[in-house]
């Protein structure tokens, strides 16, 4: 495919290494804690559902006795990647959420485009990492195959 | 659009200029881009603005069939111990009443706004896939008309509009009604996902230069992600009615209990698509008024990048809460939890947004037309539609209110107030834009006061009747009940309701008619569609232009930093049907796309689907594989490679062919 329009690399961070392990990070800043939630979720849920209902009939305890560390260990792995997730969404955030000295937006596309991307991870990261720990308020306030009634 | 050549077919530098109207360049990119006069223009034409058309009176249409059915059923239910419908009846009315609304009309609707707007917003002359824009609309219509053919005939599909096993099975329910919605959703499927597909790939590709990915209005975000969810939640509910016709007609057991079948099977399928939809019919919804609600505050949407987060959290923490709407069917107590905590989750990004609206309108300076009441309005409607979700996430509570009238206000407060009011503050908006002409303000304004009065008269009743233990689906009840109150003022208040709903029709006609001419943007709006004629010619842009800010048209009183957008100078592409197409996150000029031309297969490739189902329905399997070979001919003729989309310069490419 051939550009009929080019940026002169010199500008475009996209076109050096760096900048490529920025978009890595961006990406990774982004999506890692809602992957971690995903996880969390889907390997959680499946796993209380067969372990306290497997066959025809609910069960009154899970027939794994370990299920609650196998819970425990998902949540705080999946904590821990969300986490690692947040931190790298700061760590962009303090090197493209900087507005240049003198307070001048910018007019490069793709530093402004970083920084939506950034801000967005930011974002993301708070709304997920809550979300995986409302689960983990679950699995220590919730018995796995107690009665609501 | 593939290109079997690109090296050699892309290498061209377009011509960058401008073509004011009535210029020889502008008469030349009318005629490549309009559609031919007559029958055969009418069924062939590719335009997005006017399949977004179609899009948008076809869904009204369907939204005032439903709206019927509803009204019939109030009279039923405006008292106790009713005689006006059967039970039957009544079944197959909220059935019908059900589909038409949430299949037929919230989300169509929508994609007609995108359609329309789409490629105005984003300074494109059309959808990447304008051939499969079409298809899109035909299989709509055709599969809306599958749903309903049975209706008078007495046959409507009658277990619902989420049709649980195994009431939906053929033991129980002997009729051809469940297989209509069986293979009508199938259908309708289609359509859906590859509407979806264009969507995604349009925004991606076609947006104008220097329209980076954080100059985009929430409008495209919202129904980009819907886009998104819906591709990947489409196949669960196709999936669950297509092995539903199996165990009807084919004789296959999986949701048959007896032979081993699972019913839970079928909810899980359903809702798995029921609620990612749920935000699929609602989040371009929140895009129209994220977009359309600055322009009466005269000033930017405050938080624009929350906005836009909020937006794809509000996806994907969709798709993981739709057992909310199994807590009563005695799965574990912990994997419910589950579901629980995501359903209160997903009220934080939803906050994010009202709290952007409400700091929209407090930090601006309103103007109080029309468009802007809708749109105030739906704030309302959406805090109430929300908390009371956020009450129904709980499970005990849950519990108590499941199967009740509470669950109908809130659904009702959710997709009415959340999807019609800001549809129909959307038309009221962008009605200018599409006719060239303005609605009445005054005939507007009532048609709001009536319509939010109504509204909340006829559904804000409805917790009340649900927390008194009134049921779903019931098609009447004892006096002595209490409930002969709230049911009346439920009834008087839909009738109200309807009423504006007439008034904005009465509207609709005098302004098509009668309405004030109209200047390109007669809102002082800030976005790119307002830069165009009203209404847009059908090229659209006349020069594809350069984007420097989230706000081209406001850019002389707002400094935001990117220099000036170039909306008369631009990319001259007139050698065939062309737009440029540009990269995915920075929208730089990338390539040339070559643009099909208007075509009649889309419309025998819908039609003959359609017969395919109705052959399936009506057990003619020699019909059936008829239409399959007339299908497989209608795509053949769609893909005949054509001169006319080669890419002529450099030479070297003739040998190369492109199709689209």
């Amino acid at each position: 495919m051939n550009l009929i329009h080019y940026h002169d690399p010199s500008i475009d961070p996209l076109a050096s290494g760096r900048s490529r392990v920025n978009m890595i990070g961006i990406w990774v800043g982004l999506f890692g804690a809602p992957a971690a939630w995903v996880a969390q979720f889907s390997l959680s849920e499946p796993l209380v559902a067969y372990a306290c209902y497997p066959y025809q009939m609910p069960l009154s305890a899970p027939i794994w006795q370990g299920l609650p560390v196998m819970l425990a260990v998902i949540s705080i792995a999946c904590l821990a990647v969300g986490i690692l997730s947040g931190f790298i969404a700061w760590t962009l955030w303090r090197q493209f959420g900087r507005q240049p000295a003198g307070g001048e937006p910018v007019a490069d596309t793709s530093v402004s485009r970083n920084r939506f991307l950034v801000k967005l991870s930011l974002m993301s990261n708070f709304i997920f990492i809550t979300a995986i720990i409302f689960n983990i308020f679950a699995v220590l306030l919730v018995l796995p195959c107690n009665s609501w009634f | 659009m593939t290109h079997n050549t690109p090296d050699l077919s892309l290498n061209r530098v377009p011509e960058m200029g401008s073509a004011p109207i009535g210029s020889a360049a502008e008469i030349r990119l009318a005629e490549l881009w309009e559609t031919a006069p007559g029958w055969r223009g009418w069924l062939s034409t590719v335009d997005h603005k006017t399949i977004g058309l179609r899009y948008l009176v076809t869904a009204f249409i369907f939204l005032l069939m439903g709206g019927v059915e509803a009204l019939i059923m109030r009279l039923q239910l405006a008292g106790p111990e009713q005689n006006l419908l059967t039970p039957e009846q009544y079944n197959q009315l909220f059935t019908m009443h059900g589909i038409t609304m949430i299949f037929l009309y919230s989300l169509p609707i929508l994609s007609g706004f995108s359609n329309y707007l789409w490629p105005l917003m984003l300074g494109s002359r059309d959808m990447a896939f304008p051939r499969l824009n079409a298809l899109s609309y035909w299989i709509f219509l055709f599969a809306g008309l599958f749903l309903y053919v049975s209706f008078p005939l007495g046959e409507a599909p009658n277990a619902g509009w989420f049709n649980y096993v195994p009431f939906a099975g053929l033991e129980y329910n002997t009729g051809p009604n469940i297989d209509v919605y069986a293979l009508g959703m199938v259908l309708l499927g289609i359509s859906t996902t590859v509407g979806s597909i264009n969507f995604v790939v349009t925004l991606f590709r076609m947006r104008a230069p220097g329209m980076s990915i954080s100059r985009v209005p929430i409008l495209v975000w919202g129904t980009l992600t819907a886009s998104v969810a819906n591709i990947f939640a489409i196949p669960s509910v196709s999936l669950a009615f297509f092995l539903l016709w199996l165990d009807r007609r084919i004789g296959t057991h999986f949701f048959d209990v007896v032979n081993g079948g699972k019913p839970l099977l079928w909810q899980h399928l359903f809702w798995m698509f029921g609620h990612p939809w749920v935000y699929a019919v609602v989040l371009p919804a929140m895009g129209i008024v994220s977009d359309a609600l600055p322009t009466f505050c005269r000033r930017p949407l405050v938080g624009y990048s929350a906005v836009a987060l909020s937006t794809m959290a509000t996806m994907l923490l969709g798709f993981g809460v739709w057992i909310h709407h199994m807590f009563a069917t005695g799965l574990p107590t912990l994997a419910l939890s589950f579901f629980g905590a995501a359903s209160m989750v997903i009220s934080i990004p939803s906050a994010v947004a009202v709290f952007a609206w409400i700091a929209t309108i407090w930090l601006g300076r309103p103007v109080f037309n029309t468009p802007f009441l809708f749109f105030a309005g739906f704030v309302i409607l959406f805090v109430i539609g929300g908390l009371s979700g956020v009450m129904t996430a709980a499970v005990p509570l849950d519990f108590q209110l499941n199967e009740t009238y509470f669950i109908v206000a809130h659904l009702h407060y959710v997709l009415l107030g959340i999807n019609v009011f800001p549809v129909i503050g959307g038309i009221y908006y962008w009605f200018p834009k599409f006719f060239g002409r303005m609605m009445n303000e005054t005939l507007g304004k009532w048609s709001f006061w009536v319509m939010f009065i109504g509204f909340n008269l006829g559904f804000f009743p409805m917790h009340v009747a649900g927390l008194l233990g009134m049921p779903r689906r019931i098609y009447t009840y004892a006096p002595h009940m209490g409930w002969n109150m709230v049911n009346m003022i439920t009834s008087v208040g839909s009738f109200v309701f309807a009423l504006g709903i007439l008034l904005f029709l009465v509207n609709v006609l005098v302004s098509l008619k009668r309405g004030a001419l109209t200047t390109p943007n007669p809102w002082d709006a800030p976005t790119l569609e307002w830069a165009t004629p009203s209404p847009p010619p059908a090229y659209n842009f006349a020069v594809i232009p350069i984007i420097a800010s989230r706000h081209p048209l406001w850019e002389d009183r707002l400094d935001e930093g990117g220099g000036r957008s170039s909306l008369e100078q631009g990319y001259l592409l007139m050698e065939g049907r062309e737009t440029l197409g540009t990269t995915s996150l920075d929208a730089d000029p990338d390539i040339i796309l070559k643009m099909p031309d208007d075509s009649l297969a889309p419309f025998f490739l819908g039609l003959f689907s359609a017969l395919v189902f109705a052959g399936l329905l009506l057990h003619w399997q020699n019909f059936t594989i008829l239409m399959v070979l007339a299908c497989s001919l209608s795509l053949a003729a769609w893909m005949w490679p054509r001169k006319t989309l080669l890419q002529r310069v450099p030479d070297a490419c003739e040998e190369g062919a492109a199709h689209g």
